[in-house]
């Protein structure tokens, strides 16, 4: 080049200066030309088109430029001394650190050997000299554009991996639940007929191994057949109708139900709604239900024992104030007698004295069963108030009734002929009973008449015992 | 400096060049003016040659 150096060195620097401060963004690019003068045509006109560009007359020297800095896009001439254009090709292809890097290759060669050549040994491109700057360009964003895309791919396909691998993960740890879980789980699909499009059963889709084992089938061979129907109507008519309604109306399904299979009996049965069929839990909870039917048994047992007296068996304390309470009220809206019986044991302290606690307690459980015996009817109660003393509630019962009562209970107790050796008016046992009868008023308690039959007991002991007496003599 | 201009024959854009050699004094003419001869001409590998020596010397 005859150039006379000095004259344009100070243009040249700052058309450099002003070039490389605006651009730097439309990629890089590496030439690599034996000759100075083609370096210098594409570099002057590559820069202008806004493209950074680095230059290299020999191999050696661009794979010391490339240990530096990655350009986006090598231009290779073919015939350069020492290295030619296909030896760079190969090394840099070699290097796992270069090898994306797209290489096209610029020559005068124009035979097909050598473009097969260039393309076997790892180039993107193949231009011929002469060339137009054009067709330079197009080709270089050509390289670009596909190196673009592949950066994309790659990580596109990074992406898919890490979400594959998540994806994974959690099915993984889903199955690891499923297959763990004592509980049966499965997951139906309904099978409609194709006229009426109604629910005629349910596919298996996914069954885990407790279900399999409760069917005693493995999975593989229940996943994919219709056996919903049978089996449920197998255990109960109905079950495989409320298994469809939750599929036409959402409304999940959770009950207990039998099925004795081996050692299980009872399982608890819940189906909700899956897309168009049903997720499936079932549980054995045998143990629980046989828990709960014990409690259920021990709290009827309780309840009575709540309300019974140990000893004679009939209703206790407790029970009679309920139950008089209970009467008390209905009766005083339907404005109806209410009549109340206090008895007592007449000298029960010295017979026990005299026979013993032992004989007292039969006694008493003699006089209990012989009352019970009197009051047939379902609406009265007798009731052991306390110690040797009874309470006979008789709703919608006149004060003559109950004197009736009194008396044939009077009766009874003498024909029992218990004998009673310290009593001062008999030989035998004998009761004192007080009569009460009233309708009763809801603004008073039912102590009043509790009160007042206390009362005509007392009475009736004053009168010489083994005998009644009513509220009347009181007032 | 030499550092400076190492890397940037490495980097080889003439523009860069230029404008180290644009920093070198004007006492250094002579320089200036082989240097733009030469990295106009591509010849980055020729003066990285020429330096690497001396660089090592500097160590």
């Amino acid at each position: 080049m005859d150039i006379h150096l000095n004259s344009i060195t100070t243009l040249k620097i700052d058309n450099f200066i002003t070039m490389t401060d605006s651009i730097n963004t439309k990629g890089t690019i590496l030439l690599i030309d034996d000759l100075p003068e083609n370096l210098h045509l594409l570099n002057n006109l590559l820069i202008q088109l806004g493209y950074t560009v680095r230059s290299a007359t020999s191999g050696k020297m661009a794979l010391k430029m490339l240990s530096v800095k990655l350009p986006d896009v090598i231009l290779l001439d073919i015939k350069m001394p020492d290295m030619d254009g296909f030896q760079v090709c190969t090394v840099i292809k070699a290097d796992e650190r270069l090898r994306d890097i797209p290489i096209i290759f610029i020559s005068a060669l124009n035979n097909a050997t050598d473009k097969v050549k260039a393309f076997t040994c790892g180039g993107g491109d193949y231009i011929t000299k002469p060339f137009q700057i054009e067709e330079i360009v197009v080709r270089i964003e050509n390289q670009l554009l596909i190196q673009r895309q592949k950066i994309a791919l790659q990580q596109e396909v990074k992406k898919r991996q890490e979400t594959e691998e998540v994806l994974y993960q959690s099915r993984a740890l889903l199955s690891n639940v499923l297959n763990s879980t004592l509980d049966g789980i499965a997951a139906l699909q309904s099978v409609r007929a194709s006229q009426t499009g109604e629910i005629e059963d349910f596919r298996c889709l996914v069954v885990n191994p407790a279900i399999a084992q409760a069917f005693n089938r493995s999975r593989e061979e229940l996943i994919g057949k219709l056996m919903l129907k049978r089996f449920l109507k197998r255990i109960n008519p109905s079950l495989f109708e409320r298994v469809v309604a939750v599929v036409e109306t959402g409304e999940p399904l959770a009950e207990d139900i039998y099925y004795p299979l081996g050692e299980s009996s009872w399982y608890h049965f819940a189906a909700v709604k899956l897309g168009d069929g049903v997720a499936l839990a079932v549980r054995d909870v045998t143990a629980r239900k046989n828990m709960e039917l014990e409690l259920q048994i021990a709290n009827r047992e309780l309840r009575l024992l709540a309300h019974l007296d140990g000893l004679t068996k009939i209703a206790n304390r407790r029970c009679f104030d309920d139950f008089l309470q209970h009467q008390w009220r209905r009766l005083s809206r339907s404005q109806q007698q209410l009549s109340l019986l206090m008895l007592d044991v007449d000298f029960f302290k010295p017979y026990n004295d005299l026979y013993g606690h032992q004989r007292g307690d039969d006694c008493l459980v003699d006089i209990a069963r012989t009352i019970q015996k009197i009051i047939s009817r379902p609406t009265d109660l007798i009731a052991r108030y306390g110690g040797e003393e009874f309470a006979i509630v008789l709703p919608e019962t006149h004060q003559d009734g109950a004197i009736v009562i009194a008396q044939i209970i009077i009766k009874a107790i003498q024909n029992l002929k218990i004998p009673h050796q310290t009593s001062a008016i008999s030989h035998y046992v004998t009761v004192s009973i007080g009569i009460a009868s009233m309708i009763p008023v809801l603004d008073f308690s039912p102590d009043l008449l509790i009160e007042q039959s206390d009362q005509a007991l007392y009475c009736a002991k004053q009168q010489g015992r083994n005998s009644y007496c009513v509220q009347s003599c009181i007032t | 400096m030499l550092a400076q201009l190492s890397d940037a024959l490495l980097q080889g854009e003439t523009a860069q060049l230029m404008m180290l050699i644009h920093d070198i004094p004007p006492t250094q003419a002579f320089l200036s003016e082989q240097m733009t001869e030469l990295v106009l001409e591509f010849q980055f590998e020729c003066i990285l040659d020429l330096i690497e020596p001396l660089m090592t010397d500097n160590h």
